[in-house]
This record gives C-alpha cells, sequence and structure tokens, in this order.
C-alpha cells in the first residue's frame, strides 16, 4: 500500500471538515508542543479526555501536529487504507519501505503519519467504534515513534510519585510484564492521594541530572475483573463492549486534576508481582531482573525499532535501586508499602541505595 | 558447535546487566536470559572468541572437565544457533581470553537458555521493523 497519496488525501480532507467543525488544543507530549486540531466536537472531547493533564505549550511552535476529523460529525468521508471490514479488530500498521511515513488502521478509522513533517492526519468513521486502548491512549505509537526521535524512549511501565521533604517530586516506575501487577499498583497509589503519571505508558528521558518520566495519559486500562476490587473507579470507567476488549478505561483527571503530574525524576524502578500473602512488602531486586521485566515489552511495542532503546533502559536500570513490590491480596496495603519505600530513598533519611 | 559466532542483528538486541543477559529476537518477539555460566558464554561470543576458546577457558576457569564443558556449551550454543539469536561468523577469533568475563559466576552449573514467548503472539502479525531499510 502507497501511504504518500493517503496522506495527502487525509491531508485536504481534513482542511474541508476543519472548516466546518473544528476544535484546536495545544499540549506539552514529553514536555514538547504538540497541536492536535479534532473536526467533530465528540470526537474532540473524547481525544481530550486522557490528554487534558497535559494542556500547554500554546506559546511555542508546535514540534508535532495531529489533525482528525469524524466523518459522523462532519460529514466528510473518511480517508482509509482498507475496508474497515478487512481490517484486523486491533488494528494494523503499513509502513512504507524508507520509514517515512505510517499508516495505522482500525475498524474505527485511520491515522497516516509522515515522520518528515511530525504531522499526524487521520479520520474517525464512528464515534461509538473507536476502541477502548484508542480512547485511553490516542495515538499512542505516533508520539512514541516521534519522541524516540528525541531521545524519549517509550517504557512499558506505570508511574506515580511522592513530593520528598526536600520539596521534590520523586517517582517510582512499575515495570513487568501483563497481569504483574503494574496497573493495580498505580491506581492504588493514585486512589490514596498520590501522584499519577500513566499506568502502561511512559516516555522516560536522560537529562543531565538523571532519568525524568513523562507522563503521556491520563487514563488507565483495567482488567474487568480487577476494577471490581476498585469500586469508586468501576462507577466512573468505560467497559468493554466486545470480546475482543477485556479492560475498562478510566480517566483519572476528572477524578482529581491536582493529582496528576506531567514528568518527574525517576527514584527507583519497581517490579510489582502477585503472591500469596496478607499484605505488601518491597525488597531489593537484581538489576538484570529488572532489565528483563522492562525491555522486551518496552523494545517491541512499537512499530520500528530504535535500536538505542535497550541502551536507554539499561541507563535508567544502572542509575537507579530496584526493587520486588510483593502485592498481597488487599490492595488497600498497596500504597502503605509503596509509602514506606519511597520513605527509604527520601535524601532525609540518607538510605539511597544505587 | 565450532568455529565463531556473533549476534544475529539486527534482528537481535540484547544487554548483560548484573550477570544477567537478556536478549530479544526482534522478528519473533520472543526473549531470552541466561545468567551464570550461560551469560558469561554469552560474553565470550560478544567478545568474538571461538567455541573451543570458549570451552577452553571456562573449563580452566572452574576446573570441571573439558568434555563436560564441551557437552553443556555445545547444546548452549546450538540452542543459540537454533533460535537465531547468533549466527556462524567468519571473521577471525579474538585474542581475549575466553572465560573472563565480568558475569562469571562463582561455581560452574550448566548454562541455561530462559525462553519467554508471551509477547510472541501479540507480534506475530505485526513484528517492529528495523529502523532503516537493509
Amino acid at each position: 500500500m502507497d501511504i504518500a497519496p493517503l496522506f495527502d488525501a487525509a491531508s485536504t480532507s481534513f482542511d474541508v471538515a476543519f472548516s466546518r467543525r473544528g476544535t484546536t488544543v495545544h499540549y506539552l507530549v514529553g514536555g514538547r508542543p504538540v497541536r492536535v486540531r479534532v473536526a467533530g466536537p465528540a470526537l474532540a472531547g473524547e481525544v481530550d479526555l486522557p490528554l487534558s493533564h497535559l494542556r500547554g505549550g500554546t506559546d511555542r511552535e508546535p514540534e508535532m501536529t495531529v489533525d482528525l476529523w469524524s466523518e459522523e460529525e462532519t460529514g466528510v468521508a473518511a480517508i482509509l487504507g482498507a475496508p474497515v471490514e478487512q481490517v484486523r479488530p486491533f488494528g494494523q500498521f503499513t509502513i512504507s519501505d524508507d520509514r517515512r511515513y505510517l499508516g495505522e488502521q482500525r475498524p474505527s478509522g485511520a491515522i497516516w503519519y509522515d515522520r518528515e513533517r511530525n504531522r499526524v492526519v487521520g479520520s474517525a468513521v464512528g464515534l461509538g467504534r473507536r476502541a477502548l486502548d484508542e480512547r485511553a491512549r490516542p495515538f499512542h505509537r505516533m508520539f512514541c515513534l516521534w519522541l524516540s526521535g528525541h531521545g524519549i524512549q517509550f517504557v512499558h511501565a506505570g508511574l506515580i510519585a511522592r513530593q520528598a521533604p526536600d520539596g521534590i517530586m520523586r517517582g517510582m516506575l512499575f515495570v513487568g510484564v501483563g497481569g504483574s501487577g503494574k496497573t493495580t499498583s498505580s491506581i492504588s497509589c493514585f486512589r490514596a492521594g498520590l501522584s499519577y503519571l500513566g499506568d502502561d505508558a511512559i516516555g522516560l528521558e536522560r537529562t543531565d541530572s538523571g532519568f525524568v518520566g513523562h507522563s503521556l495519559y491520563g487514563s488507565c486500562l483495567v482488567d474487568v475483573d480487577h476494577i471490581r476490587r476498585f469500586p469508586d473507579l468501576e462507577a466512573r470507567s468505560l467497559p468493554p463492549r466486545n470480546d475482543f476488549e477485556q479492560k475498562a478505561v478510566v480517566y483519572l483527571t476528572p477524578i482529581d486534576a491536582t493529582r496528576m503530574a506531567a514528568r518527574v525524576p525517576i527514584g527507583a524502578v519497581v517490579l510489582p508481582r502477585i503472591v500469596d500473602r496478607p499484605d505488601t512488602i518491597f525488597r531489593p531486586a537484581r538489576k538484570g531482573q529488572a532489565l528483563l521485566s522492562m525491555a522486551p515489552s518496552s523494545i517491541m511495542s512499537l512499530p520500528i525499532v530504535d535500536h538505542d532503546a535497550m541502551e536507554r533502559i539499561a541507563g535508567l536500570i544502572d542509575s537507579v535501586p530496584c526493587y520486588w513490590l510483593e502485592l498481597g491480596r488487599d490492595v488497600d496495603a498497596i500504597p502503605g508499602a509503596v509509602n514506606a519505600l519511597f520513605d527509604t530513598l527520601d535524601p532525609v533519611n540518607g538510605a539511597e541505595e544505587r | 558447535m565450532d568455529g565463531r559466532f556473533r549476534l544475529n542483528e539486527p534482528q537481535v538486541t540484547a544487554k548483560v546487566m548484573d550477570g544477567e543477559a537478556v536478549i530479544i529476537h526482534l522478528g519473533t518477539g520472543v526473549y531470552y536470559s541466561m545468567d551464570g555460566i550461560g551469560c558469561l558464554v554469552w560474553e565470550d561470543i560478544a567478545a568474538g572468541s571461538d567455541a573451543d576458546a570458549i570451552i577452553d577457558g571456562i573449563a580452566s576457569r572452574y576446573g570441571v572437565d573439558r568434555d563436560m564443558a564441551r557437552a553443556d556449551i555445545g547444546r548452549l550454543l546450538g540452542e543459540l544457533v537454533a533460535q537465531e539469536l547468533v549466527v556462524p561468523s567468519l571473521e577471525a577469533p579474538s585474542t581475549v581470553p575466553a572465560g573472563a568475563g565480568l558475569a562469571a559466576p562463582a561455581t560452574y552449573t550448566a548454562p541455561v537458555l530462559n525462553r519467554y514467548d508471551d509477547m510472541a503472539d501479540l507480534l506475530a502479525l505485526d513484528p517492529p521493523l528495523p529502523a532503516a531499510p537493509r
């Protein structure tokens, strides 16, 4: 499939759609200005929900632009590479031979990315058809590819944060394969008052003063069996609607915007795992185990490999202490263990391990 | 298994950290780990040692029977080749002594290649592509 003509056609159609019902919002994604224009008010609201805690950057020239329209709301036909009936439920990627253009097709529409122009343009065929993971993490792979070009590595991890006595926020990165407890740990801590940056997708950046983690989405995707343990969140969740979806979406910014953070220095890498015990405890983990828990799913989740990814991830693990977090049966006990771990990291305790 | 091997790049990316080799096959979505002697062997391969030098170096360092080391390490090399993590190399072997890697464990135990395929199904239809076309 030749993506460039599809990108150009989508670009032309977007201009028509945007002139009818357009909204522009600016965000700072990975600390970099992104302009998102959406034609169709309901679609614009959907796109903004998981990104709203990152609004800002209106005074800066956008480094990335995203243009999206709703066929249903604007009457402008979607530009699709293949009929939606032929697209796999979780979507499929098309990448040009020179890696300049990417297409992501879903049953709900298609988005096209020109990496040279740092522009995504696409369309949604029907609001009700957008999958929950699309709603929770819009433009996920496109954003992550774009950020990797700026040295910000996507990591498959949760991230929460707490302010230390010295006034500095410090983050704890939860890593592990699916089902290890990243989301449970992240949302348990959010409910207990800690700051939240993500449950599954984080941007990792090396700075002069160490590694920082960037929030990418203010949402979480929670397994339907687990969300029942958080009735307050379940009441505000969007439940799965078909056999292909097994997780519910919760938008956390509307619950408490003050607990949403955009970026924090990372103080520790934590490997949750579910154990059969009543309480939750932490203990040191080997750095090799942390790399094994973090690198494969972080590196393989993007459609184009970044060959610096392994070194970036290893650099973080080498620079901070790593711990197992053994999650017991009582989810309400998780924040207590995490706070105790934060206490050991606080400079006032003088117990930072390397 | 004789001769020298090299990492099957760009399909494979790997890193040794804290005595553990983490190896990812980007084409299949399967990933692997090795600690102990296995990690030491991996470091020796990366350093350019040939199979005989690796076997001799480890047998000598740990005082184990050479035939046993040959059987264990030969089996591991066979697995690494079968999983397409390494490929034969025609380059001249390194002169760096084998078995001197930083990951060296205190005692000899037969090396084990741990294999994880929990991501393979997910990536079967859309495996990640190399950054630049070959």
